[in-house]
């Protein structure tokens, strides 16, 4: 009986964590920025997400960004990771930077997509997700 | 409460939880959450009747402990069948009816297409399994000690009357 009690609330505590983490990461939708420094030649490509944790354990985040060329070998990649106390938030920023070549190559006509990862596990480290989104290029709102 | 009244409302209310709500709950969803489930991949019809067959046997196996001594071995099959059951539902539960992924026993992928984009999902709850492992061979060890216990004070024989007493002849 207490190991059904101890299982019930274990996986109760633990979608109830996810749920917060992943809903707050993806309220409002995902914004991408792409700019192009003239001066250094470099393009860049930004995405700013502040996942929160309304849960009552803590739960570890990582948040991985890859921009892709037409034959699916990334171009660049950032990833980074945080570990959110419950009631704990983070704002994360991911910057790819692209060479002149790469940038024209993508942004005039090549075929790309934007592949975004979500891990997170919670229940210390014992229940997790995943979700990878990839984005082909034009439909990046 | 007697065993048998104990185990006719055990099952109804194992029928109520795990049968008639399951069946009914689909009606009560808005469609557009139906038709995101079924392009994740999941069968919505198929998970509800899995869940629903299992909550009728566990329903049924109830009733069969109620009525059955607790000496008998059919008493102790109902016993562990049950509990072989709570494992299954776990699974399927946690698989949400896919059969193909049933196997991976708590780690479950999707993959969800919207507007061309492609969303990869893959739950990992195999420690929500492997916990439900552990109890359910609790408690199948807990049926079989409860088992043999049956059966040994079932063959305690009566006590002798006491002899009697010469004066009485």
């Amino acid at each position: 009986m207490i190991t059904q009690i101890v299982s019930l609330a274990a996986f109760g505590l633990s979608m109830y964590s996810v749920y917060g983490v992943l809903s707050s990461t993806f309220s409002g939708g995902l914004g991408f920025e792409m700019d192009f420094d003239e001066a250094t030649g470099v393009g860049s490509l930004r995405l700013e997400v502040t996942p929160q944790n309304p849960g009552y354990l803590d739960a570890d985040v990582t948040l991985g960004l890859k921009l892709l060329d037409g034959d699916g070998v990334a171009v660049a990649s950032e990833s980074f990771s945080a570990a959110l106390a419950p009631g704990g938030y983070e704002t994360i920023s991911l910057v790819l930077e692209v060479s002149r070549e790469d940038y024209e190559r993508i942004a005039l006509g090549g075929e790309s997509s934007i592949e975004l990862f979500l891990g997170l596990r919670t229940l210390f480290d014992l229940v997790g997700i995943s979700d990878t989104i990839t984005i082909p290029q034009g439909v990046q709102g | 409460m007697s065993n048998r009244t104990g185990a006719l409302v055990s099952a109804a209310i194992t029928l109520l939880l795990f049968t008639v709500i399951p069946l009914m709950a689909p009606q009560y969803l808005p469609p557009s959450y139906i038709e995101t489930l079924a392009r994740t991949g999941i069968d919505v019809p198929s998970f509800v009747n899995q869940l629903a067959i299992m909550g009728v046997a566990v329903a049924a196996l109830t009733l069969v402990k109620g009525f059955v001594a607790p000496a008998s071995p059919i008493y102790l099959l109902a016993a562990l069948a049950s509990s072989g059951l709570t494992f299954a539902f776990t699974v399927v539960t946690l698989s949400f009816g896919k059969l193909e992924e049933l196997g991976n026993l708590g780690l479950t992928s999707m993959t969800v297409e919207v507007q061309g984009s492609v969303n990869a999902i893959t739950l990992d709850f195999r420690f929500l399994v492997q916990l439900t492992a552990l109890t359910v061979a609790l408690r199948m060890v807990e049926a079989v000690f409860a088992y043999l216990e049956a059966r040994k004070e079932a063959k305690v024989p009566e006590p002798p009357s006491a002899p009697a007493r010469a004066a009485d002849i």
